[in-house]
C-alpha cells in the first residue's frame, strides 16, 4: 500500500510539474490593435494561425486559394448563383510550398485548365496527409518569421521526460510489489508502459505558441479584421469577386469574416457522399448520388430469392394463423384459408424473386466515371464484427441524378473515384456482376500530395475531441483538423 | 358547422399546395432566366472581342478578305438574333467563321507570333469554355424547370398560370444534348 500511495504522490507531482509548465508557456494574450487598412507582409494562412490562437483554421487553405486568384495565378469565375470556376492561368513561380500544395491540388482536378469551385473537394488525394502536410508548411514558415514555435522547448521536454521517470518506476516497484507471482516481473513492464502514457500525455499537451513578435503581428492583423469587417460585406461576397476586392476578400477570408466564399472552395472539406461532381463528358457537373434503401435495391441475386422466399414464407404462416383464427370466430370461409395463406406468400416473394430472375437473365451494361465509392457500416457491434455495404455510383453522362449499385467488398476495394469503368449489373436490383476499369483515374497520384513534412508540429494544447454525432463535424474530426478555431474579439 | 369547417380546412390546404407550387415554379423560370442572362453576358464578352481580332489578323493578312468578311457578317448575325433556337445557330455560324479565321492564321507566321494576337486567341478560348458552361448551366435549369411544370401537380398550375416550356440551348452539333433525369 506504502508503494502505491508513493507511487501515485510520484504521478500527482509530476501532472503538477507538467500543468506547472503547460501555463508558463501558454499563448501570449493579444489585444486587438487599431483598425488598419494596411495589410503586412504574411500570407493569409500565416494570418489565420496567427489569429486563430495558433491553430490552424479551415479556411486557411481556401484563403490561400483566393489569395492565388487575387495575385492572378488562378482566376475565379462566376456562371451562375450555383457554379463558379476556377481556371489557371499558366504555371506560376515562386509559390510558397502551401501554396504550391493548393496549387497542385487545382492543376490535378482541372480539365481544360478548368475546374468548378464545388468540385475543389474531389480527387482521391488522402485528404488527412494533405491537411497534415499543409499545416506543417504554414507552421514552417511562421516559425521562419519568429512568429510562432513549439510549445516544448528541449530543455521541457528533458525536464518532463526526466522527471517522469520517477513515477513510472515508483510505478513499476508497487506493481513488483503486489505480483504475486514468483519472480515479481510484472514490474518493469509496468514501468514502461507508465511511462509512455505519460510521454504520450505530454506529447498531447504540446502545439504551437506564439512569440511576442507573433502577438504583435496578431494584433496588427485583429485590427486589420477590425476595419475590414467595418468596410466591406465580406459575409456575402461570392469567391469570384477577388476580381474586385482583391487581396482583402483572402484575408477576410483568412480572418473568417468571409465565410461564403470560403465555403465555395471546399479545397480541404471532404467531397458530399450525395452530391458528387464529375467531369465525365469533359466538363464539370454536379451529379446527385442515392443510396436507395436495401430492401431490394444494393444486393446479390442469389440473396435476394433466398430472402424473398423467406419472407414469403413467414408471410404465408402467420397468414394461415391468422385466417385459421378468423375462421374459428367464423369470418372466413375454411375453404379459403390455404390458398389465402399462399397467395400472401406468393404475393410477399413475387416482387423480389422476379426481381431477382430478371436480373440473373441479363445485366445491363452501364460505361462511366465513378463518382463515389462509399461503405456504410450495415450491422456488427465493434470494428472486428462490423458488416459493410458497399456502394458505387457511376456517372454515365446522360443524367444528373444517379442511384449508386451495390457490390461485392472484393470488386469494391481495388476501385478509384475517377476510374471510368465499365460494369454489367442488373438494373432492378441495382448490384455488380462485374467491373472493369477501363481508365485509372487521373485525379490518382497525378501530385505529389505528402509533400515534405519538415517539422514535427503536433496539435495544440486544448485541443476538442469532437464526437462524430455530426456528419460533417465527424469527416472534420477525421481529418485531425481543429475544430475551435478561436480569434479574440 | 363541422363540414363547413372540413370544407374550410380542405380549401386553406388547396390554396396552401396552389401558393407553394405556383412559387416553386416562379423560382425554376427565374433560375432559367438567370441562367439566359450569364449566357448572355459571355456572348457578348465574344462579340467585343472579335473585332480587336478582326483587326489584328487585317494587319498581317489584309488579303484574307473573304474570311474577315465572314467572321464580321457571323457576329452580326449573332447579335441580331432572338431567343435560344435562333441564338444557338447563329453562334454555332460564328464559331465556324473564327474557326476558319484561326486556320487562316496558321498560315501567317509572323500574325501567330504576334503577343497580341495570342493573346486575343487565348482570351477567346477562355470565353468559349465560359460559354460552354454556361450552356450548360442553362441547360440544367431548363431541364428542372421544363421538369416541374410537365410533373403532377404542379403541370396544373403551370397551365393554369402560363408556364411554357423552355427550350435547350444546342451545343454545336449537339454532341452534349441535354440531360435527362432518371429515377
Amino acid at each position: 500500500m506504502a508503494f502505491w500511495m508513493a507511487a501515485a504522490a510520484a504521478t500527482g507531482l509530476w501532472l503538477l510539474l507538467l500543468l506547472a509548465l503547460a501555463v508558463a508557456t501558454r499563448n501570449p494574450d493579444v489585444e486587438p490593435g487599431p483598425a488598419t487598412r494596411e495589410l503586412a507582409g504574411q500570407s493569409p494562412a500565416v494570418v489565420d494561425l496567427i489569429t486563430g490562437d495558433w491553430r490552424l483554421c479551415d479556411e486557411a487553405a481556401s484563403a490561400t486559394l483566393l489569395d492565388l486568384a487575387a495575385r492572378g495565378v488562378v482566376a475565379v469565375e462566376e456562371i451562375g448563383p450555383e457554379l463558379s470556376l476556377v481556371r489557371l492561368r499558366g504555371e506560376p513561380g515562386g509559390l510558397r510550398p502551401y501554396e504550391r500544395l493548393v496549387y497542385d491540388h487545382v492543376r490535378a482536378l482541372a480539365v481544360d485548365g478548368v475546374v468548378a469551385t464545388g468540385a475543389l473537394a474531389e480527387g482521391s488525394r488522402d485528404l488527412r496527409r494533405w491537411w497534415k502536410s499543409f499545416r506543417k508548411k504554414v507552421i514552417v514558415e511562421a516559425r521562419e518569421q519568429g512568429l510562432s514555435r513549439p510549445r516544448w522547448s528541449r530543455a521541457h521536454a528533458l525536464l518532463l521526460g526526466a522527471a517522469a521517470v520517477v513515477p513510472a518506476v515508483a510505478i513499476g516497484i508497487a506493481v513488483s510489489a503486489d505480483d504475486a507471482r514468483a519472480n515479481h516481473d510484472g514490474g518493469p513492464g509496468a514501468a514502461i508502459v507508465s511511462f509512455a502514457l505519460l510521454m504520450a500525455l505530454m506529447g498531447r499537451l504540446n502545439g504551437e505558441r506564439g512569440t511576442a513578435e507573433g502577438a504583435r503581428a496578431a494584433a496588427h492583423w485583429l485590427g486589420v479584421r477590425e476595419h475590414l469587417r467595418a468596410t466591406g460585406r465580406f459575409a456575402e461576397q461570392p469567391a469570384a469577386s477577388v476580381a474586385i476586392w482583391g487581396r482583402h476578400l483572402a484575408y477576410a477570408a483568412a480572418l473568417g469574416l468571409a465565410p461564403r466564399s470560403v465555403g465555395s472552395l471546399p479545397v480541404s472539406t471532404p467531397a458530399d457522399d450525395n452530391r458528387a461532381w464529375s467531369d465525365y463528358g469533359g466538363m464539370w457537373h454536379v451529379v446527385n448520388v442515392r443510396y436507395p434503401s436495401r430492401l431490394l435495391w444494393g444486393r446479390p441475386p442469389g440473396a435476394t430469392i433466398l430472402r424473398g422466399l423467406a419472407a414469403g414464407w413467414f408471410a404465408g404462416f402467420f397468414a394461415w394463423i391468422l385466417l385459421v383464427v378468423a375462421t374459428a370466430f367464423g369470418v372466413w370461409p375454411d375453404g379459403l384459408v390455404l390458398p389465402a395463406a399462399l397467395a400472401a406468400g406468393l404475393a410477399v416473394a413475387g416482387l423480389p424473386v422476379v426481381y431477382a430472375i430478371a436480373d440473373l437473365g441479363g445485366a445491363a451494361t452501364v460505361e462511366g466515371r465513378i463518382v463515389r465509392l462509399r461503405r456504410f457500416r450495415d450491422g456488427g457491434k465493434a470494428n472486428d464484427t462490423a458488416k459493410w455495404t458497399y456502394w458505387c455510383a457511376i456517372d454515365e453522362g446522360g443524367s444528373r441524378e444517379v442511384r449508386a449499385m451495390g457490390l461485392s467488398e472484393e470488386m469494391w476495394r481495388p476501385l478509384r473515384e475517377g476510374d471510368k469503368v465499365r460494369a454489367a449489373a442488373g438494373r432492378r436490383l441495382g448490384w455488380i456482376r462485374r467491373i472493369d476499369v477501363i481508365e485509372g483515374s487521373r485525379l490518382r497520384a497525378s501530385y505529389d500530395d505528402t509533400g515534405e513534412h519538415l517539422v514535427d508540429a503536433p496539435e495544440n494544447l486544448g485541443e476538442v475531441r469532437v464526437l462524430p454525432d455530426h456528419p460533417a463535424r465527424a469527416s472534420r474530426a477525421e481529418d485531425g483538423r481543429a475544430d475551435d478555431c478561436r480569434r479574440p474579439e | 358547422m363541422i363540414p363547413m369547417i372540413v370544407v374550410l380546412a380542405v380549401v386553406a390546404v388547396l390554396v396552401a399546395a396552389l401558393v407553394s407550387a405556383y412559387n416553386r415554379l416562379v423560382r425554376a423560370r427565374n433560375n432559367v432566366d438567370n441562367a439566359w442572362a450569364q449566357i448572355d453576358v459571355q456572348l457578348k464578352r465574344r462579340y467585343d472581342l472579335i473585332p480587336n481580332l478582326v483587326e489584328t489578323v487585317k494587319g498581317y493578312a489584309a488579303h484574307e478578305r473573304a474570311t474577315l468578311e465572314a467572321v464580321v457578317a457571323a457576329r452580326s448575325q449573332a447579335i441580331g438574333a432572338r431567343g435560344p433556337e435562333e441564338r444557338a445557330a447563329a453562334e454555332n455560324m460564328l464559331s465556324g467563321a473564327l474557326k476558319s479565321l484561326f486556320a487562316v492564321a496558321e498560315a501567317y507566321p509572323d500574325l501567330k507570333a504576334s503577343a497580341v494576337f495570342a493573346e486575343l486567341q487565348e482570351e477567346l478560348a477562355a470565353t468559349e469554355n465560359r460559354i460552354a458552361y454556361s450552356r450548360q448551366y442553362y441547360n440544367d435549369a431548363v431541364l428542372t424547370y421544363n421538369n416541374a411544370i410537365q410533373t403532377v401537380p404542379a403541370n396544373i398550375v403551370a397551365g393554369m398560370t402560363g408556364f411554357t416550356p423552355r427550350e435547350y440551348f444546342r451545343a454545336p452539333g449537339e454532341e452534349r444534348g441535354p440531360v435527362q433525369v432518371r429515377f
